[in-house]
């Protein structure tokens, strides 16, 4: 994946191609999400959430 | 064996500004309940600190599992408040191996974790290659 794929969805779910080179749709709810992706009859993603840039995870 | 590639996030430094990326280890699953699959792939922060599985609330209702029908508990983060969370056993895809597991579901939760008890010891042996930013899951 290119490392500033993600730059302009701070926050939100999105749909990544099946090579991870695109972000193919994108919603700040992965209901949302889904729903776009049905609609759309997209198939061949996969989800994930983008988490705020300045979080840091600790157990 | 299956491998994965760490995902780069963006980091941003105190001033707001991007800095470089965070590379996370993630792991790409999907869940099913009484035969409903998720209708797409979703990828998992692989988490060695967390005792357990927990994911995103929506996940649970998604595959048809009423969430609030599970085992309430609550989840607690190192110094953080604790979050409810309900217990649903499911099985989980990791490409096209299922397994049987139990996953916490939370409506607090934003991504979803694969702990300890109910992912890596589904595995003879889970390697981090930090270096190569690879995960390989035996």
């Amino acid at each position: 994946m290119k490392k500033n794929l993600l730059v302009k969805y701070e926050n939100q779910w999105v749909a990544l191609s099946s090579d991870y080179s695109k972000v193919i749709e994108h919603d700040k709810e992965v209901e949302n999400l889904e729903k776009k992706l049905t609609k759309q009859k997209i198939k061949n993603v996969t989800l994930m959430k983008v988490l705020p840039f300045d979080y840091i995870i600790a157990p | 064996m299956v491998s994965f590639n760490y995902i780069p996030s963006p980091k941003k430094n105190e001033k707001g500004e991007i800095v470089g990326e965070i590379y996370r280890p993630m792991v790409t699953v999907r869940l099913c309940y009484k035969h409903k699959i998720s209708p797409f792939p979703v990828n998992c922060i692989l988490d060695s600190g967390s005792d357990r599985n927990l994911f995103p609330g929506w996940f649970a209702k998604n595959i048809g599992i009423n969430l609030k029908k599970g085992k309430k508990k609550i989840i607690r983060g190192i110094g953080a408040m604790g979050i409810t969370a309900y217990e649903h056993e499911v099985d989980i895809y990791v490409e096209d191996k299922k397994f049987k597991t139990t996953i916490d579901f939370s409506d607090d939760q934003q991504v979803g974790l694969l702990g300890r008890s109910g992912f890596f010891n589904l595995f003879q042996k889970i390697i981090f290659k930090e270096k190569n930013k690879i995960i390989e899951l035996h």
